[in-house]
Order: structure tokens, then sequence, then C-alpha cells
């Protein structure tokens, strides 16, 4: 069973719709939807909801009417969530943003009236889904950002005890944009990574930053240039930034009007088999499959040059392969 | 006035349209200040010739163990909330990337055995581009977590800053980091797609603007010819919708040209300057396409 974490750098240049893509030519597939701040693979694939897991929340500060409004909490509060309330009648005059609180408890530490109680602010959940290619996972609406890391680790465990119990040999998470706290914890523990950018300058930069991410966590990378339209200039460029690099080009995903409809109108996406867009999914399908096959073998050594490897198990539907030569790197 | 320019997902045109307004505010003459406050990926001096005039970094204390003193009581480690201490049979472990600087460690150490020394969690720069606008642009260290403590220190220099505008450009978010930027400013421009994540989006974000009494429009980006259900919605919710730009990939690369012959920016550069207008009441001259 092999994890792979798809993560761009910025935002928008189709993370989501990549493993929609994917998992319409992949069988046996668990997806995990680890952006938080905008979860939305499930709106847009078929999905039956079968599970749900309560994770404990944290605990906020909450200031009782024992303070005597010393302020001691406000000065010591590192992250400015102890403010003083405009009103004059107000008793306490501190008051805890809980938005801004990241229950570190130091304000309890200091608190000479011991005056500071640490209050259970609401459980996390995380939700199950049957879908069309095997399993989906995300977190329902949770309002902790600090949390978000440990949410992600732990939507990524249950991911993983799901595909034992279902045999799923591939779990593929949709990572967050950006390369911040949560992208971070997508990749502890995945077995690769999969950039996914557009043929943009602004794309490019970001996936500069997500690439010094994965190599510093050791993660192997593969790329996939979505939304490619034409410029070859900046296809080119970035292509061989990768190869310098060692990270495995896959292939090129064209722009589609077909998914931009889909998603506009709310429509569940379905990739019709004869387009282009069909063609270059299954053949990032197949790249992949010889990639992570190989990661297993050549993890202590994630430059070394990737073999395609034919004799190992397929996560495809049994289809004819059609190989695109000069495509996947020798 | 300093303006927040928002969303939650990724890939909505934050950017281009923070750097546009703020571009048409300097050449109107106004003294504008660009923040681009994305840090994990800042990307604003892409499609602006800036000339950088200072960097500088940004530090936090971090625990720095001194192992002689250390009893490997596991006090410590109990009370960290980010996982950067950890106890182990044989000593304490130190993850300073986790660190979020609460400063609670120190405290709690019976042994004097964890003292703070300085960790950097990125930079910010600043500069001036084309028609005098002032750029200042955070940069979060790859791997680094205290994203707070960098968007405080970035945020910060607005404030010291004797300009008449100061546009935030914002990352995609929608907890923490967009309150922390929804705090430092006086209005909030909300940058949405006409699909139905951009209008979740929209939801969610309106809603916090709202519980902070910040006020708050939208630019609808990349529009087809109608959108009715995002003016619907707009309407319904009483939020003031003050601009359509549509779906052309050309108008990105012509709103960043700074050449006053530029290309056709297909309506967006007049979208934009009635924004400005309205956010600074002050009559623009007449646009030229």
């Amino acid at each position: 069973m092999k994890e792979l974490v798809l993560l761009s750098g910025k935002g928008g240049v189709g993370k989501t719709m990549v493993a929609v893509a994917l998992a319409t030519f992949l069988r046996d597939v668990v997806l995990v939807d680890a952006n938080l701040d905008a979860p939305d693979l499930r709106e847009i694939l078929p999905h039956t909801f079968i599970h749900r897991e309560a994770i404990s929340g944290p605990r906020k500060a909450s200031i009782s009417n024992d303070c005597t409004n010393c302020g001691i909490c406000r000065d010591a509060c590192r992250f400015q969530a102890i403010i003083e309330v405009s009103s004059k009648d107000a008793w306490p005059r501190f008051q805890v943003d809980q938005t801004l609180c990241k229950g570190c408890r130091v304000c309890d530490l200091v608190c000479p009236q011991r005056a500071i109680m640490h209050i259970p602010s609401g459980d996390g959940h995380v939700l199950g889904y049957e879908i069309p290619c095997g399993l989906l996972f995300e977190a329902a609406p949770f309002h902790h950002e600090e949390q978000f890391g440990r949410m992600v680790g732990f939507l990524r465990r249950l991911a993983r005890q799901a595909a034992i119990e279902r045999n799923a040999e591939l779990i593929i998470t949709d990572g967050p944009p950006g390369i911040g706290p949560m992208a971070v914890s997508s990749l502890i523990g995945a077995d690769a990574a999969l950039l996914v950018t557009e043929p943009t300058q602004a794309a490019f930069a970001g996936l500069q930053r997500a690439y010094t991410l994965t190599s510093r966590s050791h993660r192997p990378a593969a790329l996939v240039i979505n939304m490619y339209g034409g410029d070859e200039g900046m296809t080119h460029m970035i292509e061989n930034w990768c190869r310098s690099q060692g990270i495995l080009v896959l292939g090129r995903l064209p722009f589609s009007e077909e998914i931009k409809a889909a998603v506009k109108a709310g429509r569940a996406l379905q990739l019709s088999d004869d387009t282009a867009l069909a063609r270059e999914t299954r053949h990032l399908a197949e790249g992949l499959s010889g990639f992570l096959q190989v990661q297993h073998t050549l993890a202590s050594t994630p430059r070394a040059a990737y073999l395609q490897n034919d004799k190992g198990t397929s996560f495809l539907s049994p289809r004819p392969s059609t190989a695109y030569p000069g495509s996947i790197e020798p | 006035m300093k303006l927040a320019v928002i969303s939650g997902k990724g890939g909505t045109g934050k950017t281009i349209a923070a750097l546009a307004l703020a571009r048409l505010a300097s050449e109107r003459g106004l003294r504008t200040t660009l923040v681009d406050a994305d840090l994990e990926t800042p990307n604003a001096d892409l499609l602006l010739r800036v000339v950088w005039r200072t960097e500088t970094r940004v530090w936090h204390p971090i625990p720095h163990l001194h192992a002689d003193r250390c009893r490997n009581c596991g006090a410590c480690s109990d009370f960290c909330s980010s996982q950067a201490l950890v106890k182990t049979p044989k000593r304490l472990l130190v993850f300073p990337e986790l660190c979020r600087s609460c400063g609670g460690c120190y405290r709690v150490c019976p042994s004097q055995a964890l003292l703070p020394e300085s960790g950097s969690i990125g930079t910010w720069r600043q500069g001036t581009a084309d028609c005098g606008l002032h750029v200042i642009q955070g940069r979060l260290d790859v791997g680094q977590t205290a994203i707070h403590s960098l968007l405080k220190e970035t945020l910060a220099q607005t404030s010291s800053l004797a300009g008449a505008l100061a546009i935030i450009d914002g990352p995609s978010a929608t907890h923490a980091i967009l309150h922390q930027i929804l705090r430092s400013a006086d209005r909030a421009l909300f940058i949405a797609e006409p699909t139905q994540f951009g209008k979740r989006d929209l939801e969610k974000t309106s809603r916090a603007a709202r519980d902070r009494a910040l006020p708050f429009s939208v630019l609808l980006n990349r529009t087809g010819a109608e959108e009715p259900a995002m003016e619907a919605w707009c309407d319904e919710h009483e939020i003031p919708l003050w601009g359509k730009i549509p779906d052309d990939p050309r108008i990105i690369q012509a709103l960043a040209d700074p050449s006053p012959f530029g290309r056709s920016t297909n309506g967006a550069r007049d979208v934009l300057d009635g924004i400005l207008t309205r956010l600074i009441r002050v009559p623009g001259p007449g646009t030229q396409q």
C-alpha cells in the first residue's frame, strides 16, 4: 500500500481536479481531502456517507470571575488572543478571542489568581464516504487552525486503516495549497509527492518552494503540468528544471472546458473516455504506477533514475497500455 | 486606509487584483503600499519590477536545551502543545520548527535547562516598484510553522508608514490567519470565483468579516456573460458587489503591464478603477484602454 500526496505551492492549479481525474482511472483507491481550508473533493464526486469519527478538540482559555483585571495574562499571551473589552462595566475586563487562542496554557501559568480555565471547545469529526473508485475521508468544518496539522494526521491514519481493511493499494492525499503546517503534516510518512503545477510564472515559483519542502522531508517527487494550453516555453522550462532536480516528469494534462463547466455547474465530474484529457490522465496513472513501485525499493536514494517496472502489480483497471515514447524518463 | 484582498480558496486572483489596484492608486498619485502577505508562496514581485532596498530576517525565541542541566523530568514535554518538545526514555528531543514561541517551557522547567535562543522564521523585505509604488513582501522559511509571527511582523510594517493606502495581498486562509489579516485592515475585498466552491468560500469568509464588523465587498473574477447565482446571493445577503472581471487569461498580463499604452484589459481596468474610486472617494482620470 502506498500513499501519494498532491502538493503545488501555489493554489488553484488543480490539485483536486487531478486527484479526481486520477481516481476515475484507478481502482481501490482511498482519497484523503487534506485541504481543511477548502475541502472540495466530496462536492465533485458521487458519494455515500458511511462513517463518522470524533477527534477531541483543543481546550481554549476562558477567564472566570475570579479575575482581578491585573492584565498579566494579556501581556504574557504571545498570540495577542487576550483583549481588553471596551465596555466599562464588564467584569472581568479581559476576554479571550477563541479564534486566536492556541490553547497553549501560558495564561493559566502566569495568572496570580488561577482565574483561567481551559475548556474543551468542540470536537472535530472525520467523515468517510463510499465513492465509485473506493473511499473518501474529509474533515467536517473545524475552526481551530492550530490543530489542522493534527487533523490531517488523523485523517491519514484513518485512511491507512481503511485501506488495509479494503485491500486498497493506494491512498491519494489531496494536499492544501502552500507549504505551511497542513502541507508539512501531509508529507509525514507518505511514500511520494505528486507536484501539480500549471505553466505560469507564479505557479513555477510556488512549485519550487513545494519541492524544497518535499526534498527536506526526503520524499521522492514526480510532476504533472495541469491546464496545459500550448505555452511551450514555460512548460519546457518547468520540465527542464524538474529534470535537473531529479523530479520525474510524468506528463501534461490539457486544459478542459468539460471540467470547468462541471465545476461551475456543481455537477459530479465525469471524464468522457475519448478526450485528450482522458488519454493524458490514463498516461499519468500508468506513469504513477511505475513511479510508486520503484519508490518502495529506492526509498533511500530519491534522486536515482526511475525505471519503468513492468513486472509489478498495477493499480490500473486491466486495459491495454498506451505508452507515449519520450515522456517518461528512462 | 488598509484594504485586505482575500479568499479562502487558492487561485482566485487575489494577487493580480491587489497588484492592479495598488498600481492604479500609485498612478493617481496616492502614496500606496502593496503588502504581499502570502508568506508561504509570495509572488507579487513576479509581475512587478521591484527594486528591493532592505531585507530583514524575523526571529522568534525557540528553546535551546542545556543538556547538562536537564533531568529529563518531562515537565516541558507535558506542557508543550506543539509537540516541539518530546521526552524519550534517554533524553529530551527538541523540534524547533514546530515551536510556536508560547514561552511556556521556560516557565515550567525546574532546572533552568531550557533557555530561549533565536530561531529564524522567515524574512520581510521592502522596495519600490514603478510609479513609486512601495512594496513590502514577507517570505516564510520552508518548513517553518510559526506563520502568525512572521505575518504579525509583516503587517506591522504598515502602521509605521505615512501612506494614504495600503493594499494587503492575503494568502488563501479561512481561520486564524484570515482573522489576523482582517484585524489589521479597515476593509476587505473578497475575490470570488463564480463556482460552487467560490460561493461556499464567500459564505464562510463573509461571516468572519461580519463577526468583526469589518466592511466587506466582493469582486467577482473569471465570470462568464452573467452570474445570476452569485449576484443573487450577494443581493440577498446585502453584500456589495463592486465589480465583475471576465474570464480572459490575457487580462493578467495586461493588468500587470506598466506601459500606459499597454494591452486591452477587456474592461478589467475600468472595474478596478471603479473599485479604487469607491475606496478612496477621489475621482480618477478618464481611463484609457
